[in-house]
């Protein structure tokens, strides 16, 4: 393993960084909706954001990929594959995410709803200001073990050509056969990129957890 | 009192007509599913007044607390708070809702605080955002609504760092900074240990003494007889006796008022 091929490697780690990033807040603005719609109170909302989210989560990533790809951008609209790949791994995770926030949600107590009603606060200064704080506290864990999650599948881009880690290493191995170290170097980038967000995840956790316990 | 009230009706507050009668209840009732919780309610509060609303558990007293201020709706009757009314046959617009709490406040059992704000944040909170006061302004009043209920020095502090007491007296606080005309007390001590209620209802006393206007659903029969104007016994989802706080607890009528009330005093 020459520098030149580790180079090659690590110039993946920004396209892996920016999919995860850009992924992960497609998925929490639009399961922030789907969330919205299942709990709304209205049968039909809850009936077709809840067949969403099915058909989000049954089908592979994979397939989304190319059915995105190959599928959509092929004729119907120019899409690159950094494009298609955000957005698919983004509607999978905003699926994903609509779960984590209804179970947060009901994680939040009701007096805390109520308190706000009674203080006369329109309904959007009691989401923005009393319940959205309180939820991002309760679902900082579950949605941090997705992060990390998401990061991982981020790999599956490279099947469409987003020049990530996992696509740089396939390049690099064909190009000097040597499987073994390049794929243990990309193996180890990942393990890097998710050290740190686990340990963020984990102290802001107990940051927030001490305002609130005895 | 007296005086307040006139500069109230000089400055065209409140128009003469209505300015004793704060709330106007009638044929008000509540259904969940099949089961009917409240029925035929008829009442009026005068401003000023304190009525205490006793009963046993599940009689519907804390329903029609809740329903007062729109945290159940009614399902049958008419409602008016201060210039707001609600007919439960017509649908109500959030407009109309906000309307009509925005004169009154809420006390709970369970306090609700906001865990995520200090003490001082959570007074302040909904005076930014429902009276538009900035943050200055709302926070120096709530120095001065916390020093009233002896807590200043908890401003900075997280709720989960105080005592159950001093949590209600908190939330008192929070629902006074909006300057209620009538405030809700949910079995506002059920949930303290008897020294610590003592304070809550140390600061409800003296609210009272101050001519605010209070429905106070409570197990606490000294209170009941020795603060509230009114009593209410509630039973089976039906106000079943009220009057003048003495005469409804020594010398109740109805057999079932008699037999709650003897339950209660004879422990």
């Amino acid at each position: 393993m020459n520098s030149q091929m580790l180079l090659t490697i690590v110039g993946g780690i920004q396209w892996t960084v920016i999919l995860t990033l850009t992924s992960l807040a497609i998925g929490i603005v639009l399961g922030a909706g789907l969330c919205a719609m299942r709990t709304s109170g209205n049968k039909a909302l809850d009936a077709i954001a809840a067949c969403l989210i099915l058909i989000l989560r049954a089908v592979p990533p994979i397939i989304w990929l190319f059915l995105i790809f190959f599928g959509i951008g092929t004729g119907i609209l120019e899409i690159t594959p950094f494009q298609a790949a955000a957005v698919g791994l983004g509607l999978i995770t905003a699926a994903n995410m609509a779960e984590i926030i209804r179970g947060s949600l009901s994680a939040v107590h009701k007096g805390q709803w109520e308190a706000a009603r009674a203080l006369s606060m329109p309904a959007q200064y009691r989401m923005i200001d009393i319940i959205a704080p309180q939820l991002i506290r309760v679902s900082l864990p579950s949605v941090a073990t997705y992060a990390i999650g998401l990061l991982k599948d981020t790999a599956i881009a490279s099947t469409i050509g987003v020049p990530e880690i996992a696509f740089q290493a396939t390049h690099v191995s064909q190009l000097t056969f040597r499987g073994l170290e390049t794929f243990a170097v990309a193996g180890g980038l990942y393990i890097a990129l998710s050290i740190p967000v686990a340990w963020a995840s984990r102290w802001a956790d107990k940051r927030m957890r001490l305002k609130v316990a005895r | 009192m007296v005086q307040l009230l006139k500069s109230v009706v000089a400055s065209g507050q409140l128009k003469p007509a209505r300015q004793n009668v704060l709330v106007d209840i009638k044929g008000l009732g509540k259904d969940y599913g099949d089961a009917t919780v409240l029925n035929d309610i008829n009442l009026t509060v005068n401003t000023g007044e304190v009525i205490a609303v006793i009963g046993p558990s599940g009689s519907g007293k804390s329903t029609l607390l809740r329903c007062m201020n729109l945290l159940d709706p009614p399902t049958r009757g008419i409602l008016r708070v201060g210039e707001t009314t609600i007919d439960a046959s017509q649908p109500t617009t959030s407009k109309q809702i906000l309307d009509l709490r925005r004169p009154v406040g809420m006390v709970f059992q369970s306090f609700n605080l906001f865990p995520h704000l200090t003490v001082l944040r959570n007074v302040s909170i909904a005076q930014e955002r429902v009276l538009k006061r900035n943050r200055q302004q709302a926070d120096e009043i709530s120095r001065q609504l916390l020093d009233r209920v002896g807590l200043l020095s908890k401003a900075d502090q997280y709720p989960s760092r105080c005592s159950g007491g001093q949590q209600q007296r908190i939330a008192i606080a929070r629902a006074l900074a909006l300057e209620p005309s009538l405030m809700l007390f949910d079995e506002p001590t059920s949930a303290l240990d008897p020294e610590l209620g003592l304070e809550v209802l140390g600061v409800m006393k003296e609210l009272a003494s101050q001519g605010m206007t209070m429905v106070v659903v409570t197990h606490e029969m000294h209170f009941a007889e020795s603060v509230s104007d009114r009593v209410l016994i509630m039973a089976d989802g039906r106000i079943i006796e009220g009057g003048k706080s003495s005469d409804v607890m020594r010398n109740p009528q109805s057999e079932r008022a008699q037999r709650f009330l003897s339950a209660v005093m004879n422990r």
